[in-house]
């Protein structure tokens, strides 16, 4: 054990990230929460300046946790699917979590929003209720567990349609299939 | 909804997408039959469909590039060959794809500010950590201003995504012409090439994507460096599908770089061995069937020597090649600078001292006789003027050697050795930086010992020795006193002895030249000798050149920082700015190999202080780009990035961004970085509106007497006249900059405050004034050794007795140095007057050639209107006219909102052949009110107001 609890924290995943590749389904129970840990302390760290031409989103936070964990080595793709895989759906549960009021930060003193603010925002802005996005995708979970890790992967992990395809280890054809059909659903849903 | 239910709607509806509209109806029908429930679900599902348009089609993202918008985060945007054309910014027109580099595409684009062709590259969205590394490439880029690497006009972000506006270049892929076999066809542009490529390892940047398609050679044979370092950021970075992205072609790649390692400046060595070995045989040292092999081949076996495919290949090209490819990167040649030498087949020192006994053989006088100071200015390059290369280089010599011949040869070799100097055909071309640190006393090139001279000496003459080794050159008597503690009637003996054992000189000026090294080196660990600088650096005064680079050697480390930010900051007061940055460098760089990040952030303080002082797009790069490469990120850094991103956009970019940028920022701490963020603020706001301006100017007024500093009141004047300047009071302009140049103490305020006055002088038609201030500034900038401030004071000076009505001659010698200053800006002015000069005197070949220079130079900043004089006068001086274009720039120059410049405008075109018509007699009748008659006679950039067309009735 190390003085540094993230650098711990870290090592914890790739050891997970290995025994879900090698087939262990209980490793992606313990993954969830350390990645959601560590996703919703990203976001939750202040925008130093008004640094012009930042890019935040979740699908970036995404992208950057990965990078940081993993320092852009050449990791097993493998390990790096579930954990992107793992991280959207983390992703979701912190969007959520944070418009549900359950973590909802103070605002500091500076008067300044934090970043899941701004994205919670940049959900609104495309009349996108997340709340309400959450209860349907809790809906359709129950029915079809498959579409709802399509919708996660695509809209909370930004991948795109053959990088879904992938990392479920389904035909394109159908993940096209799922997303219009999620869609579609999602929509009458929610309406 | 029960999950039967659910799947069989689901079949069914995907079903009905599948089949044609009109089979929808009956395909329910067969498949549901009695089923209401089942049909309605499936019906909803369909209406629903049609409306869902791009519901959660798309993640939503923030870009912060306007506080307070959302883009709607769109993928790497590569467009379709249908949504061209596109505008990107507001500025560029985007009409054809020309390539799809590692990290974007790029298209051929339209600058709809200045009319002209550029190159814009769009690149895919990217996480903050790749954005990061694309900052530092980005600023790599434009730190290299000069020839051989495309430039970088722009960059920013609209809704497209990320954007770079850079030089379109156009030429064929390296070598730009079929292999012949000869080495005499691909020399010159290979050594062009790795010329350049040194240059940009000098500055620290590895390109890392080497390849014939990165390198265009243009019309004239020159190489120009594309796609910089951009596809670097994409090496590190995965990609998402899986693939490295990236990596470079493999065709190209080091092997090192193949087995996935990072690439170093030795990686791009091995890439242009590669690319010139083709140049040169026709195909590269591996040959396979497909990429696979190839790698394959690269990694294992050894490259095939050119000899065997080229016989008549000169043997040092054959070595040299050998080396570069060599799969070991120890077994390469250690630097650009290095490989140069080598296929240049030169041997460096054996030159040097070729040189020197060709320019003493010119001598009359006996053999053997001293060189003086003015004689060793022959042996440099130049140019003297504004850069005064070979003065200070001859001076800097003669300091080292007193003219003997024999060491001046071996003290150039020396040089030359440590790269602060290169042959360059019959001289040697030492530039600016290696002066300054020469200088600065912090390259010390140690004396080498001659053999057998270690005598014995006595222990306190050791050691005295000892000290002059290191001192040197600053071995005074009282200083030599000092670091032994002794007294100086002991030193003055020590040092007879020493003298009368021939292990020193005594100088003129009675300092103490080492000519061996002491024996209490011999066996001397690093503990001693780092004990021994701690003194040196101990008895020498905080700020004194050379005690920076004592304190490194002396591993004390905690005292660098301050004693770099002292020692740059007392030069800069005094004008000395290149000297200045030398010393943050050293120490900047020391503290980063050391690891120790504490004092960086102060020193990148002082340094943000000294490049905003000076603020040109020079020294603004290169604090941005030592900004960016900092470890420890944090506000401040942050904030001090900010503000020089600010700075440097007044520079080239659209106005409105740089004011927006500077106010974006937050008032900093440090009082001092403080009032450089107001003085950004100031001066972003000269490129907003004139409202804009007078409400910063107000806020800022409001500040200042909060602070009472002379500095600060100084500024507010200085700002005051760029404001009148623009409201073209051009009086009360020159007024308040003389008052600015009063109130300032520091050297480069004074000069800038200096130079302003001279500009207003110049529009306000009193050249004579003008032409004095001119020359007071110019003198003063010559005396800082700033080739900038030179080269605009200069100019300023020349353009006053132009105006003035005098029949000057033309200066080549001031366009060459100007060139090398690389500050578009200036190279604009300085060509359009030196064309204007040459169109005077008939020379009207000269007066087209350095028109269209001018015109290059105004486009790449983006200044329409003076590119369109430009163009005028070349037409005025006898360039060929497009079709209908001399009517169709006069056209446009009736809406230009210079009056003066359209009005010379108008006269430039008339003498192309333009008609004057009716809607000109705004522009004229303007002109002839504002200006009085007593100055109609006095020229104006080209035309006096007496030379201009009447108005049409």
């Amino acid at each position: 054990m190390s003085d540094d609890p993230e650098q711990d924290e870290a090592t914890s995943i790739t050891r997970l990230l290995g025994r879900l590749t090698h087939g262990d389904p209980r490793a992606a129970e313990e993954l969830l929460p350390l990645i959601y840990a560590q996703l919703h302390r990203m976001a939750r760290r202040e925008m130093r300046g008004q640094r012009a031409d930042h890019t935040l989103g979740a699908t970036a936070l995404v992208n950057e946790a990965y990078l940081k964990l993993f320092q852009g080595e050449g990791q097993d793709w493998r390990d790096r699917d579930h954990f992107l895989a793992l991280a959207a759906r983390a992703m979701r549960q912190i969007l959520v979590d944070h418009a549900r009021g359950k973590n909802r930060e103070k605002r500091k003193p500076s008067g300044r929003p934090v970043p899941l603010d701004e994205i919670l925002e940049s959900y609104e802005k495309k009349d996108v209720d997340v709340v309400a996005l959450d209860d349907a995708l809790e809906k359709l979970g129950e029915m079809d567990p498959l579409m709802v890790k399509v919708v996660e992967l695509r809209y909370f992990g930004g991948f795109q349609v053959k990088e879904v395809a992938r990392i479920l280890d389904v035909s394109v054809r159908k993940v096209e299939r799922e997303w219009q059909t999620a869609r579609t659903w999602l929509r009458k849903e929610m309406a | 909804m029960n999950e039967e239910l659910f799947r069989r709607t689901k079949e069914l509806f995907l079903q009905c997408l599948d089949a044609p509209v009109d089979d929808r109806a009956s395909l329910l029908d067969d498949a549901c039959g009695t089923d209401e429930e089942l049909r309605a679900e499936v019906e909803r599902m369909l209406d629903e469909h049609d409306q869902v348009g791009d519901f959660l089609e798309v993640p939503p993202s923030v870009v912060f590039a306007d506080p307070g918008s959302a883009s709607s985060g769109h993928r790497p945007p590569e467009l379709l060959p249908e949504e061209l054309p596109r505008v990107v910014a507001g500025r560029y027109e985007l009409t054809k794809r020309i390539g799809a580099g590692g990290f974007g595409a790029v298209y051929h684009a339209k600058d709809l500010l200045t009319e002209q062709p550029v190159a814009v590259k769009l690149l895919p969205e990217m996480s903050p950590f790749e954005l990061s590394l694309l900052r530092r490439e980005i600023s790599a880029q434009r730190l290299l201003r000069p020839a051989g690497v495309a430039r970088l006009f722009d960059e920013g972000v609209d809704e497209n995504g990320l954007f770079l506006a850079m030089e379109l270049v156009e030429g064929r892929p390296f070598p730009g012409r079929p292999a012949t076999g000869s080495w005499e066809d691909v020399r010159d542009v290979s050594l062009a090439l790795l010329e350049t490529i040194a240059r940009v390892h000098t500055v620290g940047v590895v390109h890392r994507d080497l390849k014939p398609a990165n390198v265009l050679v243009d019309a004239g044979g020159r190489p120009v460096l594309l796609d910089f370092g951009l596809s670097a950021g994409a090496a590190i970075a995965p990609d998402l599908s899986g693939a490295l992205a990236g990596l470079g072609t493999p065709a190209y790649c080091a092997p090192e770089q193949l087995r996935g390692e990072q690439p170093d400046a030795r990686s791009d060595l091995y890439s242009f061995g590669v690319m010139a070995f083709e140049a040169l045989a026709g195909r590269g040292p591996h040959e396979a069937e497909n990429i696979n092999a190839l790698i394959n081949a690269r990694l294992t076996e050894p490259p095939t020597p050119i000899t065997e495919l080229v016989p008549d290949a000169p043997p040092h090209v054959a070595d040299t090649l050998a080396k570069l490819l060599a799969p070991d990167p120890a077994d390469r040649p250690r630097s650009a600078v290095e490989a140069l030498h080598l296929l240049r087949g030169e041997d460096a020192p054996v030159q040097a001292h070729a040189l020197v006994r060709e320019v003493a053989a010119g001598y009359e006088d006996a053999p053997g006789a001293s060189f003086t100071e003015d004689d060793l200015r022959s042996l440099f390059a130049g140019p003297d003027r504004l850069f005064h290369l070979r003065e200070d280089a001859a001076r800097e010599l003669f300091l080292r050697t007193d003219g003997d011949p024999a060491r001046v040869a071996e003290e150039l070799d020396a040089w030359v050795r440590a790269g602060l100097g290169r042959s360059s055909g019959e001289e040697i071309a030492v530039d600016r930086a290696s002066l300054e640190r020469l200088h600065a006393g912090l390259r010390v090139v140690p004396p080498r010992p001659r053999a057998g001279d270690a005598a014995d000496l006595g222990e306190a003459q050791e050691e005295l020795l000892a000290w002059i080794t290191l001192a040197w050159p600053r071995t005074e008597p009282e200083r030599l006193a000092r670091l032994s503690e002794a007294e100086p009637d002991e030193i003055d003996r020590r040092l007879a002895m020493l003298e009368r054992a021939g292990a020193i000189r005594r100088r003129r000026d009675g300092r103490a030249e080492p000519l061996v090294t002491s024996p209490v080196f011999d066996g001397a660990g690093d503990e001693k000798r780092q004990e021994l600088h701690g003194r040196v650096a101990a008895a020498l005064a905080p700020g004194t050149l050379g005690r920076l680079y004592h304190l490194t050697a002396a591993g004390k480390l905690d005292e660098v920082a301050p004693e770099a930010i002292d020692a740059a900051g007392a030069m800069a007061n005094e004008g000395r700015l290149a000297e200045a940055e030398v010393l943050l460098a050293e120490g900047l760089h020391t503290l980063r190999r050391q690891a120790d990040g504490d004092g960086e952030a102060a020193l990148l303080a002082e340094w943000c202080r000294i490049a905003l002082m000076e603020f040109t797009p020079r020294a603004l790069d290169r604090v941005m780009y030592e900004l960016s490469r900092t470890a420890r990120r944090g506000d401040a850094t942050d904030r001090m990035e900010e503000l020089v991103r600010a700075a440097v956009s007044m520079h080239e970019t659209d106005a409105d961004r740089a004011l927006a940028r500077a106010e974006a920022i937050e008032p900093f701490d440090d009082p001092e970085l403080d009032r450089l963020r107001q003085r950004v603020r100031v001066n972003a706001a000269r490129h907003s509106t004139v409202e804009e301006q007078e409400r910063v100017l107000a806020d800022i007024e409001g500040w200042a007497e909060t602070q009472r500093d002379r500095h600060i009141e100084g500024s507010l004047a200085e700002v005051r006249g760029l404001l009148c300047y623009r409201q073209r009071r051009y009086e009360a302009a020159a007024d308040e900059h003389a008052r600015a140049a009063e109130l300032y103490e520091r050297i480069p305020s004074r000069l800038s405050a200096l130079l302003n006055r001279a500009s207003s002088l110049l529009e306000a038609f009193r050249p004579d004034e003008a032409r004095e201030v001119a020359e007071e500034a110019r003198a003063l900038a010559a005396r800082c050794r700033h080739p900038f401030f030179e080269g605009r004071a200069t100019w300023l000076g020349r353009a006053a007795r132009y105006r003035a009505g005098a029949e000057l001659a033309a200066d080549d010698e001031l366009i060459e140095a100007v060139r090398g200053i690389g500050n578009l800006d200036l190279e604009g002015m300085v060509c359009r007057l030196e064309s204007a000069i040459a169109w005077r005197a008939g020379d009207r070949e000269a007066a087209r050639s350095l028109a269209a220079e001018a015109q290059r130079c105004w486009h790449a900043i983006g200044s329409a209107w003076s590119t369109l004089l430009c163009r005028a006068l070349a037409l005025a001086a006898g360039a060929e006219p497009a079709e209908g274009e001399v009517a169709e720039l006069a056209g446009r120059a009736t809406s230009c909102p210079y009056p003066r410049m359209a009005a010379e405008m108008l006269g430039l075109l008339t003498r192309a052949g333009a008609e004057p018509t009716p809607a000109w007699n705004d522009v004229l009748e303007r002109v002839r009110k504002t200006v009085p008659r007593a100055s109609w006679s006095v020229r104006m950039h080209v035309l006096a107001v007496s030379e201009l067309p009447c108005e049409t009735p």
